[in-house]
């Protein structure tokens, strides 16, 4: 039997979030009572127990990422898609996304998890055009 | 590098060829001590671990989450049969069948690498077991006993100690716990190519030539500066998140002890380089939400403290603080240093106490 995180991580990446009859499939086959199986699901921010937007960017907010211009991307995200962190829209959502380790390629940011390193504003300008 | 040496199953055939007892004063006397950050003798470690009987485990902790730590990564990426070889011995050492290897969800990328390195030690040493467990970002699985409630598949909050995981660990069996950059160094002690002195160091901020290097301990900060060739002139440096914010001084020798004096902790040495032209408050109003983020919510000084000393934050850089605010937010990070249950906690105020004292004009107060 594989371990609880990593059977949560497999529905993740099939379905994008974890569905709740899908949760409820794995308690049966676990054993696990869906009680524990919610409570880790809920506490780790890589899980989500909802469908995402389409795109979910995330903005890297930490020192590194920060000194090289992570709060000027944020605003031009904000502009550019008329959007607000945390406040999806139809197709978008912006978060602010704590270190993943690539603070030599500062600054950083995902869209859904993919990674792109040493943003500036031109790249992100290209990244966005799916995203309007 | 050393780190780059290639082990190629030498350092573990000269470990299965003397006795686990002279594989541990081999360590002992290498002076090893964790990398990751707390520095505890890691011989001492495996001998707490290899006196208990019956089943036990060993647990290597790639969860490098730390902000500007990425030193890790780079073993993972460029050198994973050390960490890999270096567990086997470890699990030779203390008896242990089964090892794991803990490594951040960011790190997906590293797992293919990593896995063909576990296929091809197994293949040799088929009496071993080695499973890879995925985190899934919380930082705070980085504490020893958090990241063992991770892998038995529960929310990562850490338990009391005692006992400690050399005596009740995974499943309450006896674990030794040790750091990705710890492991690498076996096998280069078990083949006589370990220098004691150097250590890796990430440095990443306002640099031109940011990435993993290795110095020795006790070389001047100018001397690492110069190599990762900062733009603009330097104000501080920042410890991670945790390690707290060091004002400036090209002479300082890199050293636990120095760093100390300065209530700043070297910890697992990743450099964010902070030039004039950031501000500090800004800079801590995203620690601190950082902190809040990553407290796993278990005692009250680290989840709800935090929050209050947000508030604070934002207050200074909005309209500036009160007297009586001034002195609450010196009270709060005193007291969420003094009495969070774990590291977390304890770990979360330092660069805000530092700034207090050191950077005083950066944070607003009226008049």
């Amino acid at each position: 039997m594989k371990r609880l995180l990593m059977e949560l991580h497999a529905l993740q990446d099939k379905y994008g979030f974890l569905p709740k009859k899908r949760l409820e499939k794995l308690s049966k086959k676990t054993n696990i009572p869906l009680a524990i199986i919610y409570s880790t699901a809920t506490f780790y921010s890589g899980f989500e127990l909802e469908k995402q937007p389409k795109y979910v960017i995330g903005v890297v907010t930490c020192p590194s990422c920060i000194a090289n211009g992570a709060l000027e991307l944020i605003e031009y995200i904000e502009k550019t898609l008329n959007l607000e962190i945390n406040n999806p829209n139809k197709k978008c959502l912006l978060l602010k996304l704590q270190c993943i380790g690539r603070c030599y390629d500062a600054p950083v940011i995902t869209i859904n998890k993919k990674i792109y390193t040493k943003m500036n504003k031109e790249k992100l300008s290209d990244l966005l055009k799916k995203c309007r | 590098m050393q780190i780059e040496k290639k082990p190629n199953f030498k350092g573990i055939e000269n470990a299965l060829k003397i006795s686990p007892e002279a594989v541990i004063d081999k360590i002992k006397l290498s002076k090893l001590t964790g990398r990751g950050g707390a520095c505890f003798p890691t011989g001492k470690k495996w001998e707490i671990a290899s006196a208990n009987q019956g089943e036990k485990f060993f647990i290597i902790n790639a969860d490098e989450s730390e902000p500007g730590n990425f030193k890790d990564q780079y073993i993972l990426k460029n050198n994973p049969d050390l960490i890999i070889e270096g567990l086997l011995i470890g699990c030779h050492t203390v008896n242990a069948k089964k090892g794991f290897i803990y490594i951040r969800d960011e790190y997906k990328d590293l797992i293919k690498n990593l896995q063909d390195s576990v296929n091809k030690y197994i293949k040799k040493y088929p009496q071993f077991d080695i499973e890879i467990i995925l985190g899934a970002g919380a930082y705070v699985c980085g504490e020893e006993t958090a990241i063992i409630e991770s892998i038995e598949g529960f929310p990562g909050i850490p338990r009391m100690k005692p006992p400690y995981p050399g005596e009740k660990g995974f499943q309450g069996k006896p674990t030794v716990i040790n750091n990705a950059e710890t492991i690498a160094m076996i096998p280069l002690i078990m083949n006589n190519e370990f220098n004691p002195e150097l250590r890796l160091f990430s440095l990443s901020g306002n640099v031109k030539k940011p990435g993993v290097y290795e110095f020795p301990l006790g070389i001047k900060l100018k001397e690492i500066m110069e190599k990762a060739e900062p733009e603009g002139k330097i104000k501080s440096i920042f410890m991670g998140a945790s390690g707290g914010c060091l004002k400036y001084d090209p002479e300082i020798k890199v050293t636990q002890e120095a760093f100390r004096e300065k209530n700043v902790c070297l910890g697992s040495r990743g450099i964010i380089v902070i030039n004039e032209n950031q501000s500090l408050i800004r800079m801590l109003k995203y620690i601190t939400e950082f902190f809040i983020h990553e407290s796993c919510g278990k005692c009250t000084p680290c989840r709800e403290g935090n929050a209050r000393i947000l508030e604070l934050i934002e207050k200074s850089i909005e309209k500036g603080l009160t007297k009586e605010e001034h002195e609450r937010l010196n009270d709060l990070a005193n007291y969420i240093k003094e009495c969070s249950f774990c590291g977390l906690g304890m770990s979360s105020t330092t660069a805000l106490l530092n700034i207090l004292k050191e950077f005083k004009e950066e944070i607003k107060c009226l008049k």
